[in-house]
C-alpha cells in the first residue's frame, strides 16, 4: 500500500479517506450497486429517514457510551428518535473500561448493545476480536463522499484499510497553565533563581524546571497536577520520548523503549512527580478536573473536555488559563518544534452482533454528521471536543471553550502526532502502563521497568507479526507532521 | 528637771500606768490578731479540703466512666458485639451522667463561678455519638462482610478460570504441531492465566487498602491487569477456554464495578470507616471536653487548696512575725517602761542617793535635783533641809575650829611669855626665894608648861584630818613608832604582814595607838605590844593590843572623847587627847575605831578602814 502524503499540513483525513475509499470500494462493491448514498446536505436528517425506512421492528437500539459523555450523546440520541421514530436506549460504561467491556462481550460471543462508543485507540483490537462491525460496506452504500471533508481526526477509525468507526471527539492532548506567568514578581523570582525568563515551556526540561519553581506545598500550591495513574502517565512518557527525538519503536518495529532517551524520559517523569499535587497518583480523569479546579496547581495536561470542565460558568478557573501544545521536540539546533498528540478520542462503532446493523450504522452517521456532532460538541457538560472545521466557529462552542482555547486547540492540531494505531495497540499500551506503574510504585527503577515493557512488547510483536505491525506503523508514522518526522528516529 | 511644784506633780502610779498599759496591751492585741487569723484560716482550709476530697473522688469516677466508654467504642466491633456494646455503653453512660452530676455539684462548691457542663445536654450528645458509632460500626461491618464475600467470589472465579488453562495448553501441545502460532497460543494462555493470578494477588491488596487513594491505586492496578487479560482472552482461539476466561473476567469486572460491587463496597466501607473515625473523634472531643472541664475544676480546686496552704504558710510567717513583734514590742515596751521608771524614779533616786552620800561625806555644796514625781520630790525636799542643817553645822564647826585654832595660837604666845619670864625669874631670883615661894614659882612654871602643852594638843586636834592623802606602809610606820619609843621588834612589839594603805595621817594614828599601848602597858616593863591586821568583808581591820591594865567595858566608848582620862592625871601623863585624835583620823579615812573585847589581859583597839584603801594587803 502506498503511504499517503499529508498534503494539508497535519490534517489526517485525506490519507484516511483515500485509504477508506479504496478499501471500501473493494469490499462493498456489490452493495454499492443497489444503494443510493445519503446527501451531504442534511445528511443527519437523511440518515434518520433511512433508518426509519429500514426500521427495527419495534426493537430499541441500545447504545453503550462512556460515563461522562451523556451530555454529548443523549441529546443526539433523542434527536435521532424524534426524527426516525426508533427508540434508543443507552447503557453507561466506565470511561476507562468501555473497550474492556466490549472485548469481554465479544469473547463470549454476546453483545448488550447495537452501537458503542469505545476509545478510538482500541478500534483495531475490537476489530480483531470481531466485537465491532466492519463498516466499509455500509460506508460505501450510504456515506456521502464529502462526509469527512472537514473532519480532522478519523485516522483511528480505520484498521487494515477497513472502516470500523466514526470519530466523534477531537482529543488533542495539550498543556494547561494557570495565569501566573504574567506576574512580575514570579518572573523576577524565576529569573533570579534559574537565570531563565519565565515563559511558556516549549521543552519538557523547561516545564520540569517551572514545576519545581512553582511547587510550594507549604503554601498549598503545587507545580502541577498532570497524571500519575498508569493509564494516563503512559501518554506523558510517550510524549517525553518523542520530544527527545526517539520513537518508541523503530521503522522495523523493534522496541526502543529502553533506549537512553526512553529511560531518561521515564526518569524525568518520575523526578517531576515530586513537584505535583500529592493526590496525583490516584486521581483519574474526573478527579484531575476536580482538583485542578481548586486553583492550587499551576500546570496540567488535558484535552478539550478538560477545558470545557474548567471553563464552565461557575468555574473559578474560567478565563484564568493559558493553553498550548505540549512541549515539543528539541532538534539538534534551533528552537524546539511544538508538538501535541491525539491520544484518546471516541468513535461510534456498531456491534458485530447487532440485529439491526444498518440502522445502527445510520445512527452513527447521524450522530457524527456536521449538524449533530455540533450539538454534541456544544454541550458544556460532556467531553467531546471539536473535530470538524465548523465546530470552531459556532458561538455556543466558542462559549463552551473560550475563544483563546479554540485558537490554541486549532494551532496544536497542526502539530499533532496520531495515536499508536497498530494492531494490539492496547496490548502495547497495557504493557507500557504496567512498566510505568511499577516504576511509579517504586517497585522498579526506570531502566528495569522499561526492560519489562520491552520484553512484553517483544512477545506481543511475535504474536501479532512484526511484518504486519511494521506496515501499520509506517502508515501511522506517515501521518506525523512532516517537520516532526525529520527529527524522529 | 521639771519646775512643777510637788503638789501638782503626777504620782509614781500615774507615771507608770500608761507604759504598763501598753506593755500589756500591744502584745495582747497582736497575739489576738495572730490567733484570730489562724483560726479563720484553719476553718477555711478545712472547708476547702472537705469539699476537695469528695470532688476529686467524683472526678476520678467520671474519668473512669469516660475511659470505660472510650474503651467500649474505640475498637471495631463485629455484628454480634454491637448489641452487647450498646447495652454496656448505655449502662456506662448512665453511671457517667450520675457521677458527672455529683462532680459538678461539688465543683460549684469549690468554685461557684466556674462554668459547668450542662449534664443532660452532654449526656444526650454522648448518647447520640454512641448511637451513631454503633450504627456506623454495624454498617461498616456489614460492608466489610460484603467486601470479603465479593473478594472471595472474585478470587474463586479467577482460580476457576485458571484451572481451565492447563488442559487446553496440554491439548494444544499434543494436538498441534509445535508451530510458532501454536506456541503463541500457548504463550497467550499462560500469560492470561498469569494475569489472573496477578489479579487475585492484587485483589487481596485491595481488600486491605485503608485509604481512598490506596484503594484507587489498587483498583487501577487490578483494572490494568483485567484489561490485559481481556485482550489476551479475546485472542484465544479455543472457544470454550476463551468463553470461560471471558466469563471469569466479566464476573470479575462486574464484581468490581457494579453499583454494590467490590469498589463501591470498599469505598463505602472506607467512607464508613472515615465517618466512624470522625464520629469517634467527635465522641472523644465530647469526652475530652468533659475531662478538660474536670481538669479545669480540679485545677481550680487544687489552686484553692494551694492558696489555702499558702495562706497557712503566710499565717505561719505572720505568727512568727507576730511573735517576733510581740517579743520586740515587749522588749521595746519594757525598755520604754524601764526608761520611764529609770528617768522618773531610778535616776532621781540615784541622784538623791549620790546627793545623800555626798552630803554624808560633807559635800554640802552639792545640788539637790527636783524629781518629777511627788514622792521623790518630797524626799528631795527633805534632803535639801538636811543639807541646810549640815551646812549650818559645818559653819558652826568651822567657826569653832577657827576659834580653837585662833584661841590656841593666840593663847600660846602670851603663855610662852609667862612661862619664859617665870623661868627667868626662877633663874635670877630662885635662889633668893624661900622654898614656898620657889614652890609656888615652880608650880606656876609647871602650870604654864601644862597650859602650853594643852594648847598645842588643842591646836593639833583641831588640824587633825586635814592633811592630804598619801600611801602608808604600815610595817614601816609601826617600826618607826616603835623605834621612837625605844621598843624592840619581836621583844617589845610584835607585828607582821601589815598592809599598805592610802589615807590621811595613818602614821599618826598608829603612832598614837602604840604610844597609848606603851603608856598603859601595865606592871610589866618593858611593854609587850602586838599589832595585827585582817580583812573583814569590805573592811580592813587593824588591831593594836597591849597587855596592860585594860579598859572596863563601860569606859570603852568614853576613851575616845577629848580630854577624857580614865587614870588620874599624874599617873600616866598626857592630856587625854591622843585617842580623840585617833578617832578623828579614822573618821577622816571613812573608818571607825573601837575598843573590843580582849581575851586575857590588856586592851585591844580595833581600827576599821574601807578595804578600798588597801594598796596591798600583806597578810590578807
Amino acid at each position: 500500500m502506498k503511504v499517503p502524503n499529508q498534503s494539508k499540513g497535519g490534517r489526517l483525513s485525506i490519507g484516511r479517506r483515500t485509504l477508506l475509499q479504496s478499501a471500501g470500494a473493494m469490499v462493498a462493491a456489490p452493495a454499492l450497486a443497489r444503494a443510493s448514498k445519503l446527501p451531504m446536505v442534511g445528511v443527519d436528517r437523511a440518515a434518520a429517514r433511512e433508518a426509519k425506512r429500514i426500521g427495527t421492528g419495534g426493537d430499541p437500539l441500545v447504545v453503550l457510551l462512556p460515563n461522562g459523555s451523556q451530555g454529548n450523546v443523549l441529546p443526539v440520541l433523542r434527536a435521532f428518535t424524534e426524527q426516525s421514530g426508533i427508540k434508543v436506549e443507552h447503557r453507561v460504561a466506565p470511561v476507562d473500561d468501555i473497550n474492556t467491556m466490549m472485548l469481554l462481550q465479544a469473547s463470549k460471543r454476546e453483545s448488550s448493545f447495537d452501537v458503542a462508543l469505545p476509545a478510538t485507540f482500541g478500534v483495531s483490537e475490537l476489530a480483531e476480536s470481531q466485537a465491532i462491525l466492519k463498516l466499509s460496506p455500509l460506508v460505501a452504500k450510504y456515506l456521502p463522499a464529502q462526509f469527512d471533508d472537514d473532519a480532522y481526526f478519523n485516522l483511528g477509525d480505520t484498521y487494515r484499510g477497513e472502516r470500523y468507526g466514526f470519530q466523534t471527539d477531537g482529543d488533542v492532548y495539550m498543556l494547561f497553565a494557570l495565569d501566573r506567568m504574567a506576574s512580575r514578581e514570579e518572573q523576577a523570582a524565576y529569573q533570579a533563581k534559574t537565570g531563565q525568563p519565565l515563559a511558556w515551556p516549549t521543552t519538557w526540561k523547561e516545564l520540569d524546571r517551572q514545576l519545581a519553581f512553582f511547587h510550594r506545598p507549604a503554601q498549598g500550591e503545587y507545580g502541577g497536577l498532570l497524571f500519575r495513574t498508569p493509564a494516563y502517565a503512559a501518554w506523558e512518557w510517550w510524549l517525553r520520548i518523542h520530544s527527545k527525538g526517539r520513537l518508541p519503536v523503530d521503522e522495523d518495529f523493534v522496541p526502543q523503549v529502553t533506549s537512553d532517551e526512553g529511560v531518561e524520559a521515564l526518569e524525568e517523569l518520575l523526578s517531576a512527580t515530586a513537584h505535583l499535587h500529592p493526590a496525583v497518583k490516584s486521581a483519574g480523569l474526573f478527579d484531575n478536573w476536580k482538583i485542578y479546579k481548586e486553583g492550587k496547581c499551576i500546570y496540567n495536561l488535558g484535552w478539550g473536555g478538560t477545558q470545557k470542565a474548567l471553563h464552565q460558568k461557575e468555574s473559578p478557573l474560567r478565563n484564568r488559563l493559558q493553553h498550548g501544545a505540549t512541549p515539543g521536540i528539541q532538534g539538534a539546533a534551533g528552537a524546539a518544534q511544538a508538538m501535541a498528540s491525539f491520544n484518546w478520542g471516541w468513535s461510534y462503532t456498531v456491534s458485530n452482533l447487532s440485529r439491526h446493523p444498518e440502522v445502527a450504522f445510520l445512527l452513527a452517521v447521524f450522530a457524527t454528521s456536521p449538524a449533530q456532532s455540533l450539538v454534541a460538541v456544544r454541550d458544556p457538560d460532556g467531553f467531546f471536543d471539536p473535530f470538524r472545521k465548523g465546530h470552531y466557529v459556532d458561538a455556543q462552542v466558542v462559549d463552551a471553550y473560550g475563544k483563546p482555547f479554540l485558537e490554541a486547540h486549532a494551532k496544536a492540531r497542526e502539530v499533532t502526532i496520531p495515536d499508536f494505531y497498530v494492531s494490539a495497540q492496547e496490548q502495547f499500551f497495557g504493557a507500557l502502563r504496567d512498566g510505568i506503574a511499577s516504576a511509579l510504585a517504586g517497585e522498579r527503577k526506570a531502566k528495569p521497568a522499561l526492560a519489562q515493557v520491552r520484553a512484553a512488547w517483544r512477545r506481543i510483536i511475535r504474536r501479532a507479526g512484526r511484518k504486519n505491525l511494521s506496515r501499520q506503523w509506517r502508515f501511522v508514522r506517515a501521518s506525523y507532521p512532516a517537520s516532526h518526522r525529520k527529527l524522529l528516529r | 528637771m521639771t519646775s512643777e511644784t510637788p503638789g501638782t506633780r503626777p504620782s509614781l502610779r500615774q507615771k507608770l500606768t500608761v507604759p504598763f498599759f501598753w506593755l500589756v496591751a500591744v502584745p495582747a492585741l497582736l497575739g489576738a490578731v495572730v490567733v484570730g487569723a489562724g483560726f479563720f484560716n484553719q476553718q477555711k482550709t478545712r472547708a476547702i479540703a472537705d469539699t476537695f476530697v469528695p470532688f476529686s473522688l467524683a472526678t476520678l469516677k467520671v474519668a473512669e466512666d469516660t475511659r470505660s466508654l472510650a474503651l467500649i467504642l474505640e475498637r471495631d466491633l463485629s455484628g454480634a458485639e454491637v448489641e452487647a456494646a450498646r447495652r454496656q455503653s448505655s449502662k456506662q453512660l448512665e453511671s457517667l451522667r450520675e457521677n458527672l452530676q455529683a462532680q459538678i455539684l461539688l465543683q460549684r462548691k469549690v468554685d461557684a463561678t466556674a462554668p459547668a457542663l450542662d449534664v443532660e445536654q452532654t449526656a444526650a450528645a454522648l448518647s447520640q455519638h454512641i448511637g451513631e458509632i454503633l450504627s456506623l460500626s454495624a454498617r461498616r461491618e456489614k460492608q466489610e462482610e460484603d467486601v470479603r464475600a465479593a473478594l472471595a467470589a472474585a478470587v474463586d472465579v479467577t482460580l476457576e478460570a485458571q484451572k481451565s488453562v492447563a488442559p487446553v495448553v496440554q491439548a494444544l501441545a499434543e494436538a498441534e504441531r509445535p508451530t510458532a502460532t501454536a506456541l503463541h497460543r500457548i504463550e497467550s494462555l499462560v500469560e492470561a492465566a498469569g494475569e489472573l493470578r496477578t489479579i487475585a494477588a492484587k485483589l487481596e491488596r485491595l481488600a486491605v487498602s485503608t485509604t481512598t487513594a490506596a484503594l484507587e491505586q489498587s483498583k487501577q492496578a487490578v483494572m490494568l491487569d483485567i484489561r490485559n487479560a481481556t485482550r489476551l482472552t479475546s485472542q484465544m482461539v479455543e472457544a470454550s477456554t476463551r468463553e470461560r476466561f471471558a466469563d471469569a473476567l466479566s464476573s470479575l469486572f462486574d464484581t468490581l464495578n457494579r453499583e454494590e460491587g467490590l469498589w463501591a463496597s470498599r469505598v463505602e466501607a472506607l467512607a464508613l470507616s472515615k465517618k466512624l473515625a470522625k464520629e469517634r473523634r467527635a465522641f472523644q472531643t465530647e469526652l475530652t471536653k468533659m475531662r478538660e472541664q474536670a481538669a479545669r475544676a480540679t485545677a481550680t480546686a487544687t489552686d484553692r487548696l494551694q492558696e489555702a496552704e499558702e495562706e497557712q504558710q503566710r499565717l505561719m510567717w505572720a505568727t512568727i512575725i507576730g511573735l517576733v513583734l510581740i517579743i520586740v514590742s515587749s522588749v521595746l515596751m519594757a525598755r520604754f517602761t524601764f526608761f520611764v521608771v529609770d528617768r522618773e524614779i531610778l535616776k532621781p533616786i540615784q541622784r538623791l542617793r549620790e546627793t545623800t552620800v555626798a552630803l554624808s561625806r560633807g559635800d554640802l555644796e552639792i545640788n539637790v535635783d527636783d524629781p518629777a514625781t511627788q514622792e521623790l520630790a518630797e524626799l528631795a525636799d527633805a534632803l535639801k533641809g538636811f543639807r541646810e542643817s549640815a551646812r549650818q553645822l559645818k559653819r558652826s564647826n568651822a567657826d569653832l575650829e577657827q576659834f580653837a585654832a585662833v584661841a590656841s595660837h593666840d593663847l600660846q604666845s602670851p603663855l610662852r611669855l609667862v612661862a619664859n619670864y617665870l623661868g627667868i625669874i626662877e633663874m635670877r631670883a630662885g635662889k633668893d626665894l624661900d622654898d614656898k615661894s620657889r614652890t609656888f614659882l615652880q608650880r606656876a612654871i609647871t602650870g604654864a608648861q601644862q597650859m602650853q602643852m594643852l594648847i598645842e594638843d588643842l591646836l593639833d586636834f583641831s588640824t587633825t584630818g586635814q592633811a592630804k592623802e598619801r600611801v602608808f606602809v604600815l610595817e614601816k610606820v609601826v617600826e618607826v613608832a616603835a623605834s621612837q619609843l625605844g621598843l624592840e621588834r619581836d621583844e617589845h612589839i610584835f607585828f607582821d604582814g601589815l598592809p599598805t594603805l592610802r589615807g590621811v595621817q595613818l602614821d599618826r594614828l598608829l603612832s598614837e595607838l602604840v604610844k597609848n599601848a606603851v603608856k598603859y602597858a601595865g606592871e610589866e616593863q618593858p611593854a609587850k605590844i602586838e599589832v595585827t591586821s585582817r580583812v573583814v568583808d569590805d573592811k580592813v581591820a587593824i588591831y593594836v593590843r597591849d597587855h596592860g591594865i585594860g579598859i572596863p567595858p563601860e569606859h570603852r566608848r568614853r576613851v575616845f572623847e577629848i580630854f577624857k582620862r580614865l587614870q588620874p592625871k599624874g599617873d600616866k601623863g598626857g592630856q587625854g587627847i591622843g585617842l580623840a585624835i585617833c578617832k578623828r583620823i579614822c573618821e577622816a579615812n571613812g573608818g571607825a575605831i573601837a575598843v573590843v573585847e580582849t581575851e586575857g589581859d590588856g586592851a585591844t583597839f580595833e581600827v576599821m578602814l574601807p578595804a578600798k584603801r588597801c594598796v596591798n594587803t600583806a597578810s590578807a
